[in-house]
């Protein structure tokens, strides 16, 4: 493995374990700061990018307060252009408490439930593939089997599926909307 | 060296965007891609910035969704 390789992989476990858990809670917080969602959206991406090309990431440690003064900085800066419409600053990251709640109550639980409403929306073929797929753990080939696709043709699928996935933490709001799909999930479960 | 942007890197069909791309990317992985399709992947992270934080983001999500309990798929089933 090259150096250039070996770095790369201890940079992304960092970005992943240091600066994605605080993603979502960033997302929040900047949709509090800046009045249109796809602005939100466009600096959170910026931020991210950012916080990955960081030259001495290794010595950050507190993903999170990183994370927020770049996206911070990021509006600050582009109100200063009137770029954007952003709000007062009295949301800090400091006092953005509602951030903190959402961070709170984003574990383990809560996150899987949204994660099945999200799925439950999916195209249906795109959704048994993921499902047979990531939760019954069922080999590609098992689930080209059962569903009578080929091997490629599930791949495609659970692939549309992860690609529908990382595009649900942007340009919405809160999936709190409609539950019956979450709750048809449930109901399988015979609890 | 890199594959450039839009090619098939010999994955099957070039998916759109960049984020389309690291979840195909994902699968693959999870798929079994040999040695030299694993090389081409690591190639297309380290070509850009932005390639490495899609791919970072669809790995975490897809990690994520391996937490999913059982009983959520769409067919009918009776299995307690």
């Amino acid at each position: 493995m090259s150096a250039k390789k070996s770095d790369t992989r201890a940079k992304l476990s960092w970005f992943t374990t240091v600066i994605l858990p605080h993603e979502r809670a960033m997302r929040l917080y900047l949709r509090s700061r800046v009045a249109n969602a796809e602005d939100a959206d466009d600096f959170a991406s910026e931020a991210l990018l950012r916080a990955y090309s960081t030259k001495d990431w290794a010595r950050i440690t507190s993903g999170r307060a990183f994370l927020f003064t770049i996206a911070r900085n990021l509006t600050i800066d582009a109100a200063r252009r009137n770029k954007i419409v952003a709000f007062d600053g009295k949301r800090d990251p400091d006092t953005f408490n509602s951030a903190i709640d959402v961070e709170r109550h984003l574990h383990a639980r809560d996150e899987l439930r949204r994660l099945e409403r999200i799925i439950a929306g999916f195209p249906r073929q795109c959704r048994r593939a993921f499902i047979l797929r990531r939760v019954e753990q069922k080999s590609f080939a098992e689930v080209a089997d059962e569903m009578g696709l080929s091997v490629t043709t599930v791949e495609k699928h659970v692939a549309k599926a992860l690609g529908l996935l990382m595009r649900s933490e942007m340009l919405r709001e809160e999936p709190c909307h409609d539950d019956s799909a979450g709750s048809e999930w449930r109901s399988r479960q015979g609890a | 060296m890199t594959i450039p942007p839009g090619a098939n890197g010999g994955a099957g069909k070039a998916p759109e965007s960049i984020e389309d791309r690291a979840a195909y990317y994902v699968v693959r992985l999870d798929a079994g891609a040999d040695k030299s399709e694993q090389q081409r992947i690591w190639d297309w992270i380290e070509q850009s910035p932005e390639h490495a934080v899609a791919f970072a983001r669809a790995k975490a999500v897809w990690d994520r969704a391996g937490d999913l309990e059982s009983g959520g798929r769409d067919e009918d089933s009776t299995k307690a």
